[in-house]
């Protein structure tokens, strides 16, 4: 089914499919695409040609030493990874008495190995910055593996956008944080469940864009004045 | 798990482990693909050092967003192919380098043959081959310009300054080629 504004975006989708859409037209042709059924289709039938091209270039192989740079990097951030795995795969799945311990910590309580996890998460791309918007990776943790977030910064808005994000423990909502440098973390009304398919999208206050940390954690019902559980998604806007 | 083992293994299997920050699986998912991906960022970048560049940016990517991959959406190779091919594009925007003299060479990939020593590479080699023959049957116009868009990294508009067209005919030859392409491949049982 073709959405409105379809003859407009038609003649785009090829180019789109070759990464040959100038960049300003980008975003305008994917809020198009997510609505156009016809245009997602025909974008599906030309991708497979796309995928194809690789193939007709002449094989050369990778040289040996980036090999070795990129393993170097690569066993380095997996012990970091590893030394934090297990703290954040297990505390999210506290049994519900445990939890009162949390309630009552007085401070942020972030195990360092999370932070050490989240930390080789932050890595994970350079900021990118599409039109008049900055998107920020965001690092997730073991307990939402699989989860792909990013923050959308503009100068006076800011959101959070998630996909395959599972529903927070049975009795809880997400809540977003934000952490100023040099300062705890502030609770925010951006109280949330994903969707039944894992989207989600979450209006934040603009102030975020300055903040150290962006994060999220599971809260009862209402939000929590403190983070009671560890974060699952955590960014830095300003790095 | 063993090296022996982890090789037996298929790419979406690798992942699911590369998933977990599994080291080994990543080094394995790297020997099959690595070759495939510097070939495509050293046909699209001016120097091997800017090819090399994208080439570790893209796999480190790769290693730091496994849980991006989904399986229904393609494969393994096509989804670290599509990975170089953006940073690559990303690379040569950001740089606004305009010396792409490899794009422009359609004929390039005919000048070193792959060793056919494996039946994978067999496998692989027919495919190239398929492939460029349905790019060699294409109306020139047509493949030149989804040669600059694709390996040259141009958008639609710069290409019709450069070839003095207009843009909607740029985005026809791209949209007519394309598809003329992928039934050529269909035909021929290519299935990236």
């Amino acid at each position: 089914v073709s959405a409105p504004g379809h003859d407009t975006w038609a003649d785009a989708v090829a180019s789109y499919a070759l990464g040959a859409l100038p960049e300003a037209e980008v975003i305008a042709f994917e809020q198009h695409l997510a609505a156009c059924g016809a245009c997602r289709a025909e974008l599906e039938h030309l991708s497979v040609a796309v995928a194809a091209l690789p193939a007709s270039v002449a094989p050369r192989p990778a040289p040996p030493a980036l090999g070795d740079r990129i393993m170097a990097d690569v066993r380095r951030e997996a012990e970091l990874l590893h030394a934090a795995g297990p703290a954040a795969d297990r505390l999210p799945r506290r049994p519900a008495r445990q939890h009162r311990r949390w309630t009552r910590a007085p401070r942020w309580a972030v195990p360092a190995a999370v932070t050490a996890a989240l930390a080789v998460g932050f890595a994970a791309g350079a900021l990118v910055r599409t039109g008049d918007e900055r998107v920020v990776p965001v690092a997730t943790t073991e307990a939402v593996r699989g989860t792909h977030a990013r923050l959308l910064l503009g100068d006076d808005h800011a959101t959070l956008v998630a996909d395959h994000l599972p529903a927070p423990p049975a009795g809880r909502i997400y809540q977003v944080w934000l952490k100023p440098r040099d300062g705890e973390p502030e609770p925010t009304s951006a109280l949330f469940v994903p969707r039944a398919d894992g989207t989600a999208t979450v209006a934040l206050p603009a102030r975020a864009a300055d903040m150290e940390l962006v994060m999220v954690s599971a809260e009862p019902p209402g939000g929590s004045a403190a983070p009671t559980t560890p974060p699952v998604l955590s960014a830095r806007p300003r790095s | 798990m063993t090296g022996a083992t982890l090789a037996s293994l298929a790419d979406e299997e690798l992942m699911q482990l590369v998933r977990r920050a599994d080291p080994d699986a990543f080094a394995v998912v790297y020997e099959r693909h690595s070759g495939a991906a510097y070939s495509l960022a050293y046909r699209m970048m001016p120097t091997p050092g800017a090819a090399e560049d994208v080439t570790q940016e893209a796999f480190l990517s790769v290693w730091r967003s496994g849980a991006r991959y989904d399986r229904r959406r393609g494969s393994v190779r096509s989804w670290v192919l599509g990975i170089v091919h953006h940073r690559a594009i990303d690379a040569l925007r950001r740089g606004k380098v305009r010396d792409r003299p490899r794009a422009e060479d359609p004929n390039a990939a005919e000048q070193l043959e792959a060793p056919a020593n494996t039946a994978l590479e067999a496998v692989r080699h027919d495919e190239a081959t398929t492939v460029r023959k349905a790019m060699d049957e294409l109306p020139t116009d047509q493949a030149q310009a989804i040669v600059l868009a694709y390996f040259g990294g141009f958008t639609h508009t710069e290409i019709a300054e450069m070839l003095e067209a207009p843009v909607g005919t740029i985005k026809g030859r791209l949209r007519l080629g394309l598809a003329k392409l992928r039934d050529q491949l269909a035909s021929e049982g290519v299935s990236p």
